[in-house]
């Protein structure tokens, strides 16, 4: 009964673990609502990479990225490879990054983002789903809906700009490694940046 | 002689000049909304190494972090520049967990000091630059940059000692005495092993430290913020268990590159900071891979689980579901003297073959994805009306209501040996004795069919085969032994009315099983099915008033075209219910006086966050179709007496409810290695390790917690 029984944390893993996108398992499914209106899912990206970046605008380390324009670069240069990128805000109502859909539009505007989609995930489901820690919080998919990637956006937690230059980008190194058909070299990572303000 | 001294006056004017715009440059204080932050030195700097420090002074409720921030946040950084004094690392003083909504963050509240070693090179004019870089959070987060930039001259005591202010040397070694200890002889990493998800540190640990009380990994990377669980294995060893971090694979934590960094062990009034150093070995017990399937333990205790699963299924002959049903059956034995053990032998294989039969298709089912648990059959409609239906016209038979000839019906007729169906009759009685069986899971069961559910295919089918042994062994041993037999009451009169009187039994399991089928469903299906009872004994009644064969049949047909008819709507009305959500708290259906109760539905962030907040939660995992769980509530877990018991030691307690189908459960139940319920589990004061209590509980199982 007692006896010698495996599985001391399992019960506490799961209870992190139950929900969950990690690497080298199949991503899971979300259905959410974006900013113009339109129901995006998981399986509409079926056959493409795909990219999640969870985002803040009052971040400070979400800031580091868009200021210094080093997200937009990233958004920009592989959606023009054919990868899909899908910008989330978990914030809810009333807590820091929260923004109503057309607010949240013109804001990405300004930002000069490329992002394929923004969607405002109020409820925190797709952020809880994923076990999205922080923002900013990167995800990559492969078509066949397998996350490579699953951490921090690069190797330097600093919330200073200029250590940009000198940090290693987890996200755009298991892009291109993936789009050259080569393994992940690093394909999860301790993601560093505020809470999602759930 | 006046120009001499006018050079001397503008040189004097110049270096006073110079000095005071020196000493305007020297800038060791920064300030902001959140924190004010200082650099603590002395007024001149002696020729032994000296601790200096930085203190950060924050709002109330803001928090900065420790060198491992936690799930989110950032640690401060502190880059030293000097051509004459030699900068020692940061050292950090013990952290606190912070806990912020589900996530937890190592760091510090109100005012923390970080001592560093500062050593000169002799040089008469010592500078320094200091930046900085912090984050202080409360709810959102600032980061926070300073420079820092300090002169100091060189001491020109006697002694060579520095000078400080008192009050600041105070301030610093008051810290540095709470420092952790470092290099410490008394206390070592003597193994590490990985263990299904988790880094057992075995620890050399003098008894007089006392016993830990929490332990903080430096390496984010790669351990996680659960708090870890500490066990005294020996008088001088202590196991800490660090839980990893998801997607960290046993092999980077196996690799001699990577650096595991060190814990900071704290006890009641000291800490130590303890490098992770040596080989990681692997459990000798099997690596346990991400689907959950354990690699077949070893023979000894995969014997203990065949044993457990035989003696299940013994002891299953007792339930009150079975125990009629094989009474019955004995006691026709009885009647001749002679041995009956080929139907000993057909029913055995009928029953065998039955749970063989059930744990394939359970394996199948979880082959094919479906994550089930054994009583999963209860947790259909169908399978609890058809149930309901079983058992109302068993009780008919017994009460005398009808007789069906030779048909597997009649239990309580001798063996007609003369018509050829006899084999059948044993057989199929054994696989009635199965289904018969599955609503009254015994203690032992519990853990054996867990452990099949996670072992390999033919391993798993052999546990199932012996529950089948266990569940005919009694049956086989009394219809083979004519000498067993003769130890049971003679037959009589008596025999009739002790059938008449097992109905009774028969007719409460139909009840509890409508009960059952109304959380399943709703009332409403209730009335339908009782209602089908109704018109199933109104056609048998009519069919026994009739003479005329062909009529009869016609009869037959029309009872079991309207049963058909109404297990088609209850079909149906599964089918709807099934749109709604999941419902976990199912514990109140309608009718039921609301009553308030201590028990909350099972929510594992909930679970997590009173655990981390040193807690002790009781989880309850129940099912309206399982008997000896409703027994177990009853008994004890509703008692005055034990509700008062948990109220008393501030226990969470929780109810997770599986009479339907939920996934998040099943998936709860496996991670403790069982597919079905009853299960109790205990975690004591925030411990992540649960107690298993008994699947048959009493008060003092309770009890006895504390």
């Amino acid at each position: 009964m007692k006896g010698s029984l495996v599985v001391l944390f399992g019960f506490l893993l799961s209870l992190q673990s139950f929900a969950g996108a990690i690497s080298g398992q199949p991503a899971p499914d979300f259905s959410v609502m974006d900013v113009s209106g339109k129901m995006v899912k998981l399986a509409d990206f079926k056959g493409k990479w795909l990219v999640l970046e969870w985002y803040n605008k009052d971040c400070p380390y979400v800031r580091k990225h868009y200021d210094s324009k080093n997200m937009q670069a990233l958004q920009k240069t592989y959606t023009n490879k054919g990868v899909s990128w899908v910008t989330v805000v978990s914030s809810a109502e009333g807590k820091q990054g929260y923004q109503l859909p057309a607010e949240a539009l013109s804001n990405m505007q300004k930002e000069g983002s490329s992002s394929t989609h923004l969607l405002i995930d109020k409820s925190g489901v797709m952020g809880k789903t994923y076990d999205a820690k922080t923002t900013p919080h990167m995800f990559v998919i492969n078509p066949a809906g397998v996350v490579v990637y699953a951490g921090a956006i690069d190797d330097n937690d600093s919330s200073n700009p200029k250590v940009i230059p000198t940090s290693t980008n987890y996200v755009s190194a298991a892009l291109e490694a993936s789009l050259a058909n080569k393994p992940v070299q690093v394909s999860s990572s301790k993601p560093y940046g505020c809470s999602v303000k759930y | 002689m006046q120009v001499r001294s006018f050079f001397v006056a503008i040189l004097g004017i110049l270096s006073l000049f110079s000095s005071i715009v020196l000493a305007a440059e020297s800038k060791t204080f920064y300030r902001n909304e959140q924190a004010e932050v200082r650099l603590l030195y002395p007024k001149s700097v002696g020729a032994i190494q000296e601790h200096w420090a930085i203190e950060f002074d924050l709002k109330k409720d803001w928090h900065i972090y420790w060198i491992n921030p936690g799930d989110s946040g950032a640690s401060p950084k502190f880059q030293f520049q000097s051509n004459e004094l030699k900068f020692g690392a940061v050292k950090w003083p013990v952290p606190h967990r912070i806990p912020l909504s589900h996530l937890v963050n190592y760091g510090y509240k109100d005012s923390v000091v970080f001592p560093f070693q500062v050593q000169t090179s002799g040089a008469e004019n010592n500078q320094a630059t200091i930046d900085l870089e912090w984050l202080v959070c409360k709810v959102e987060c600032i980061p926070g940059f300073a420079k820092f930039h300090v002169e100091v001259p060189l001491s020109k005591m006697v002694d060579g000692r520095s000078e400080w202010d008192l009050k600041v040397k105070d301030k610093i070694n008051q810290t540095v005495t709470l420092l952790p200890h470092e290099n410490s002889h008394s206390v070592a990493v003597k193994s590490m092993n990985l263990k299904s998800g988790v880094l057992q540190v075995n620890l050399e640990w003098p008894t007089e430290f006392g016993e830990i009380e929490d332990v903080f990994p430096s390496n984010g990377e790669y351990f996680a913020t659960q708090k870890p669980t500490f066990e005294k294995v020996s008088e001088t060893l202590y196991r800490v268990s660090l839980v990893r971090q998801e997607g960290v694979s046993s092999e980077t934590l196996m690799s001699p590159e990577s650096s595991l960094g060190f814990i900071n062990v704290v006890v009641k009034d000291k800490s130590f900071l303890v490098e992770l150093t040596g080989k990681v070995s692997q459990s000798p017990e099997g690596a346990q891979n991400r689907s959950g399937m354990v690699s077949i333990p070893a023979d000894q205790s995969y014997m203990i689980y065949l044993v457990f699963a035989f003696l299940g299924g013994v002891i299953l002959n007792l339930m009150p579901c079975v125990f009629p049903v094989l009474s019955l059956k004995i006691f026709s034995f009885a009647k001749d003297h002679q041995s009956h053990l080929k139907e000993g032998l057909w029913y055995s294989l009928g029953v065998i073959g039955t749970f063989t039969l059930l744990g394939a298709i359970l394996l199948l089912l979880k082959s094919l994805g479906t994550n089930v648990g054994w009583g999963f059959q209860l947790q259909h409609p169908l399978v609890v009306s058809v149930l309901v239906l079983l058992f109302f016209l068993m009780a008919l038979n017994f009460f005398g209501f009808y007789e069906f000839g030779d048909s597997l019906m009649n239990l309580a007729a001798e063996t007609d040996y003369k018509s050829r169906k006899w084999k059948g009759a044993s057989f199929w009685t054994g696989v009635l004795a199965v289904f018969v069986a599955a609503p009254c899971t015994g203690p032992f069961m519990g853990s054996a069919l867990g452990a099949a559910s996670v072992l390999p295919p033919i391993p798993s089918m052999m546990i199932f085969v012996m529950l089948g042994a266990g569940l005919a062994f009694p049956f086989l041993v009394l219809a083979a032994s004519p000498t067993l037999l003769k130890y049971l009451p003679k037959p009589g009169a008596w025999m009739e009315t002790f059938k008449q009187f097992l109905g009774f039994p028969m007719l409460l399991t139909s009840v509890w099983l409508v009960w059952v089928l109304n959380s399943l469903l709703s009332p409403d299906a209730g009335v339908l099915i009782i209602c089908l009872l109704v018109s199933v004994t109104f056609f048998i009644w009519w069919a026994q008033k009739i003479k005329n064969q062909k009529t009869k049949w016609f009869i037959h047909i029309l009872n079991v075209f309207v049963l058909v008819w109404g297990f088609w709507t209850i079909y149906q009305m599964d089918l709807s219910f099934k749109g709604q959500s999941i419902n976990r708290t199912s514990e109140q259906d309608p009718g039921h006086k609301l009553e308030p109760s201590i028990w909350q539905s099972f929510d594992p962030i909930k679970i997590e966050k009173d655990l981390l907040a040193g807690k002790s939660v009781f989880v309850d995992f129940t099912a309206k179709w399982c008997i000896t769980c409703q027994v177990n509530k009853k008994n004890v877990l509703e008692t005055d007496q034990i509700t008062k018991y948990f109220q008393d030691h501030n226990v969470s307690v929780y109810r997770a409810d599986w009479t339907k189908y939920d996934p998040v459960i099943t998936e709860a139940l496996s991670k403790v290695g069982r597919n079905s319920v009853p299960v109790y589990l205990f975690y004591k004061n925030g411990n992540l390790d649960p107690i298993i209590l008994p699947q048959l509980l009493t008060s003092k199982d309770i009890e006895t917690l504390f």
